[in-house]
């Protein structure tokens, strides 16, 4: 690797110990790419030159003094602009947050601090993070570096085209159905959510609170595990936060899938699937079965009703949540004669149609004499997905399927038909309904080079099983293509 | 089962001034809204 924007993070991690590069000209190729790419890409909102200068300093001055916080000293790291940052606006993809600085940092944030990381800037996402394609954000919308005219996907799609594209050596994103699997599977690297509670959800502008994580997008699964144990652990400001034990997983890395029960889910793994995710699908089982795992077909029929439940429970969630968004405390507000029509006005100019639209729906199925026939009734899938995939646990480690149904998709030809955009969620909403954790890995290119998923599923606190059967799929798969615009070509 | 809340101790909070430098509108230290009931 010529360009050190290509780099891993456990590659540049050597490279910066062995001496063999810095900190500050690790961080000016990143920008170098970013430079170059920016214009097709967007997927930055707001970047952070003097801050990101200033931090590369301190880790080769830390380097230098021979002090090492650990793997992520000195690497260029993008936060999606749903994460609070102290003293850099953050606007969740936001016209109702636009301007806001906000005074304190997100416990992720501060601990990607404190390991050395170098925050580069804050990346594009669907509005709230509420899409799957990052079009829904009100500064417009990121485009997939594999191929500019398609989505990559969404809604942490800024932080996966940043990674996938080299402007970043790897990114936070949020996750509340698939946000941050989905992007990675569309953009060709590895996307994590870890079991919810384990991962502080203090500072990240929430969406739908039982249901939000905070994880890892990242080139390698390797790279993944770095950044899952940097921001992992309790923390008292969120009430959610476990308390026990951050599961241990780097040692399994390297354990290979001998011996690990695997079920195909089959209720995700057939029909609706485009055929080339599931020959490559299919493929990467056949090789995890060769290599010694044992596989079997699982069904899980509730999965197949989650959709439905996610997209109640989410919008009700977010109706509560995004009451807070008045034009009293913070951003712009638009003038009223009273109270209850500025905070009309205000909102209905600050918000898009999706925010809206979620907004509307769940309201209405949270208001009197409906409560039970839609709230109540999503609560009740989701507590059948939940005991679904504890029966499933008993006799499997993980279970697998495609992360999204399709490759990546064209700008603009779903953003009018939002049932089928939320189709795009089918195969990764169940394990947050469940708070189980996943992972997404690279599963090969379809015939128009767009990368594939591969998605993995393990029980609560189940980490050291996802990322060991991440690690051999990686290695099974040997995914190891570049975007187009990682490219010189591509960028020129 | 255990109490998932954490002890009830004074901590350091945002300071005043710079929550309200957020504001759209502010007097002295307090948020300012339009008023709540129809003028007569």
């Amino acid at each position: 690797v010529s360009d050190p924007a290509d780099l891993t993070i456990a590659a540049a991690g050597a490279a910066l110990r062995s001496g063999a590069l810095t900190s500050v000209g690790l961080l000016e190729a990143v920008r170098r790419r970013a430079s170059m790419t920016e214009a097709n890409l967007h997927a930055f909102l707001t970047l952070d030159p003097e801050g990101a200068a200033g931090s590369a300093r301190d880790a080769d001055a830390a380097f230098a003094r021979g002090e090492d916080r650990g793997p992520l000293q000195g690497i260029p790291i993008a936060v999606k602009d749903n994460l609070v940052t102290r003293g850099i606006e953050t606007t969740a993809g936001s016209r109702i947050l636009a301007g806001w600085v906000p005074p304190y940092d997100a416990t992720v944030v501060e601990r990607l601090a404190a390991a050395g990381a170098v925050m580069v800037g804050k990346t594009n996402l669907d509005e709230f993070a509420m899409g799957s394609s990052t079009e829904n954000s009100a500064y417009g919308p990121t485009r997939n570096p594999w191929n500019p005219d398609m989505v990559p996907g969404g809604s942490s799609g800024g932080s996966a085209a940043a990674v996938s594209v080299g402007s970043a050596l790897g990114a936070l994103g949020s996750d509340t159905g698939g946000s941050i699997r989905q992007p990675a599977a569309l953009t060709g690297i590895v996307g994590m959510k870890p079991t919810y509670g384990l991962v502080s959800r203090y500072g990240l502008i929430a969406f739908a609170s039982s249901l939000d994580q905070i994880g890892p997008l990242t080139r390698t699964v390797q790279d993944a595990v770095t950044m899952f144990e940097a921001i992992a652990g309790h923390d008292p400001s969120d009430a959610t936060s476990y308390r026990g034990e951050v599961p241990e997983v780097r040692s399994g890395l390297d354990r290979g899938p001998e011996g690990l029960r695997v079920g195909v889910l089959t209720e995700l793994s057939g029909e609706g699937n485009q055929p080339a995710v599931l020959e490559a699908f299919q493929r990467t089982v056949d090789a995890l079965e060769r290599a010694g795992a044992t596989v079997r077909p699982m069904s899980l029929p509730a999965c197949a009703e989650a959709l439905n439940a996610y997209y109640l429970i989410a919008p009700a969630e977010c109706s509560a949540n995004l009451a807070r968004f008045d034009g009293v405390r913070y951003g712009p507000r638009l003038d009223g004669d009273t109270v209850e029509r500025m905070m009309a006005a205000t909102r209905r100019d600050g918000f898009g149609p999706e925010v809206t639209r979620r907004i509307l729906l769940g309201t209405y199925a949270l208001s009197a004499g409906y409560y039970e026939a839609f709230y109540g009734q999503a609560q009740k899938v989701r507590t059948l997905v939940i005991e679904d995939f504890r029966r499933a646990y008993r006799e499997v480690d993980v279970l697998v399927s495609p992360t999204s149904p399709t490759t990546a998709f064209g700008v603009g030809e779903k953003v009018d038909d939002p049932l089928t955009m939320y189709l795009n969620d089918v195969a990764t909403v169940p394990t947050n309904l469940a708070g189980d954790p996943a992972i997404s890995v690279p599963a090969g290119l379809d015939d128009a080079g767009l990368p594939i998923g591969f998605q993995i599923l393990a029980p609560a606190l189940g980490e050291a099983a996802l990322f060991r059967a991440a690690a051999a799929v990686e290695r099974l798969v040997g995914f190891d293509a570049r975007p187009a615009l990682a490219t010189s070509e591509g960028a020129a | 089962m255990v109490n998932a809340h954490r002890p009830d101790r004074v901590e350091e909070t945002l300071d005043r001034e710079e929550v309200l430098a957020q504001a759209p509108e502010r007097e002295g230290p307090y948020f300012r809204v339009p008023p709540y009931l129809e003028q007569e």
